[in-house]
């Protein structure tokens, strides 16, 4: 086997940013290629929750300030010459959006933390990483 | 981060087999080793009310098969250069042997399939996969 394709599921803290040079690292000895992907989960509101209308104003504000992020990432990359790429998944769930973009393309492998943004406790997973753990068909690593 | 311990549980199992195989094509391409461990449960021998010598015999069968069993693997490592230890431990629990073991030996990366020779369902983790993934130290691969 081999890992051709790693996605890796990013969201700027600091577990995913060690995952990505994690996947970097797989990636560097198999010549693979990576893809970023990163999920918006629309705009809160309190009387309907999450809705996937954005205007098109913070669409355009959210890409660019993702872009930005990416962009640090690929020019790591770029010293390594491994190709990456950006995916923007819009799911109001984020394990969801993962695991069906996962499973509905060819990945061999998802690479992500084991925390988000907002992992308190290092002992056990985050809510994300257990739901993808356990959903996705491809291989998995969790990185802490 | 530099992958030079790699650590495979491995219970004879097609999962375990697959984790293997892809914790060989990692090693390979980093110049790792491998550490191979197969744990067996004093519990589940379940002969301690005939004789406690009959556990000790099966105890010791068990040994002698697994380390048969593990020996095998050592062709294809051989094939591909890369170092291999094993090791066969007695213990009460799986899931906690293999964290110890892996804080002991400070081991850079598990790679454990996501079943061992008892699950049946391919939707969910196993109970000791999932153990050790949210337990572990280290970033963990699960091979599905």
């Amino acid at each position: 086997m081999g890992f051709q394709n790693i996605l890796v599921a990013f969201d700027s803290s600091s577990y995913s940013n060690r995952a990505f040079r994690t996947a970097l690292d797989v990636a560097d000895a198999n010549k693979s290629k990576i893809t970023i992907a990163t999920v918006l989960t629309g705009i809160y509101q309190p009387s309907i929750g999450f809705s996937m209308k954005y205007n098109k104003d913070d669409l355009v504000k959210y890409t660019k300030v993702i872009k930005k992020t990416v962009s640090n990432l690929e020019s790591i990359a770029k010293k390594k010459n491994i190709k990456v790429s950006l995916k923007i998944l819009q799911n109001p769930s984020v394990s969801t959006a993962i695991v069906n973009h996962v499973n509905s393309n060819k990945y061999d492998l998802v690479v992500m933390g084991s925390h988000g943004r907002t992992g308190l406790n290092k002992m056990i997973l985050g809510s994300v990483a257990n739901n993808v753990i356990q959903k996705v068909k491809s291989a998995v690593m969790m990185v802490k | 981060m530099a992958i030079t311990k790699i650590l495979v549980p491995v219970d004879g199992s097609q999962h375990s087999l697959k984790a293997f195989r892809a914790a060989l094509d990692i090693a390979k391409n980093k110049n790792a080793k491998i550490y191979v461990l197969t744990c067996l449960e004093k519990e589940n021998v379940g002969a301690w009310y005939i004789d406690k010598r009959t556990n000790k015999k099966i105890m010791n069968d068990a040994k002698k098969f697994a380390r048969e069993f593990v020996t095998k693997l050592e062709k294809p490592a051989s094939d591909a250069n890369v170092p291999i230890a094993f090791t066969v431990l007695e213990t009460k629990s799986t899931s906690n042997q293999i964290i110890v073991f892996s804080n002991s030996h400070n081991i850079d990366l598990i790679v454990i399939g996501s079943h061992g020779r008892s699950g049946f369902n391919k939707f969910l983790l196993g109970s000791v996969s999932n153990k050790v993934s949210q337990m572990a130290k280290c970033p963990v691969m699960i091979i599905k």
